[in-house]
């Protein structure tokens, strides 16, 4: 039983290792911008 | 203006663009705007015409022609991936001048160059004496100030606007872009845009004016 649960513990911190690994590569979020050339006529 | 633009302004892309309508020849233009035409983007341009991030992407954009013009240049642009995060911050000096810190920062792996930081403001639902609804229109701006940015560094780019009765008169609807992009004139690309409604900072509160409250409780 101990066995098992260091086994769930050592999966546990691999996900939050992928997570932190992932969330570096994550870019920030980015806002379009857009120009509208135009006239009232 | 009327029927792609206010959908897509208001409820397809919350958050996502950052919108300036750029009035040209027709008494609603303004210095920077015919900068951005003239200097920006020399060459042929027409009425009307939208410009993704800069000219990376670009559509002669009739408002009456199919949404998913318009949105096939956001959505291909939001999947691009950047390394530039920008915030607003303002700070009031008087009741008609303000200064805008465009904050830009690069990602710790982000890469190494220079762009140009650009700070502008918009008037929404002005011109209001014609039959349609003209939103986000471009008054004034400042830039591109050209600065080196490397990884894990920030800079800080400021522009002073004075505001007139047109903006004291529909303050709610006044609002700031910031954006980065590639420094050269000519059609490039944005790298971040960011932007900062007035609507916050209506009654003199955010801005440390407490002049127009009854009561101040320290």
């Amino acid at each position: 039983m101990r066995r098992h649960s260091a086994c769930v513990g050592a999966t546990l911190l691999a996900m939050a290792v992928i997570a932190v690994a992932a969330g570096d590569a994550v870019a920030a979020d980015r806002v379009v911008l857009m120009e509208y050339f135009n006239a009232t006529t | 203006m009327r029927y792609v633009v206010t959908p897509f302004v208001d409820d397809t892309y919350p958050g996502k663009v950052a919108f300036l309508a750029i009035h040209l020849s027709d008494g609603y233009q303004s210095a920077f705007g015919n900068a951005r035409r003239n200097s920006y983007y020399p060459g042929t341009m027409y009425i009307p015409d939208a410009l993704a991030d800069a000219g990376i992407l670009h559509y002669v954009g009739f408002p009456g022609n199919p949404p998913v013009q318009w949105t096939n240049m956001v959505d291909a642009r939001l999947a691009v991936p950047t390394d530039l995060t920008i915030e607003i911050l303002p700070q009031r000096l008087d009741p008609a001048q303000w200064t805008y810190t465009a904050d830009v920062c690069m990602e710790p792996t982000g890469t190494a160059r220079s762009v140009g930081i650009n700070l502008a403001w918009t008037v929404d639902d002005y011109p209001d004496t014609y039959p349609y609804r003209y939103r986000k229109t471009l008054r004034g701006g400042y830039g591109p100030e050209v600065v080196d940015l490397n990884p894990g560094e920030c800079v800080q780019v400021d522009a002073t606007f004075t505001f007139s009765a047109i903006e004291f008169e529909r303050w709610p609807g006044v609002e700031i872009v910031a954006w980065a992009q590639t420094p050269a004139s000519g059609w490039g690309e944005a790298y971040q845009a960011a932007t900062l409604s007035m609507t916050l900072h209506a009654d003199g509160f955010e801005a440390g004016d407490l002049s127009g409250w009854s009561e101040v409780v320290p």
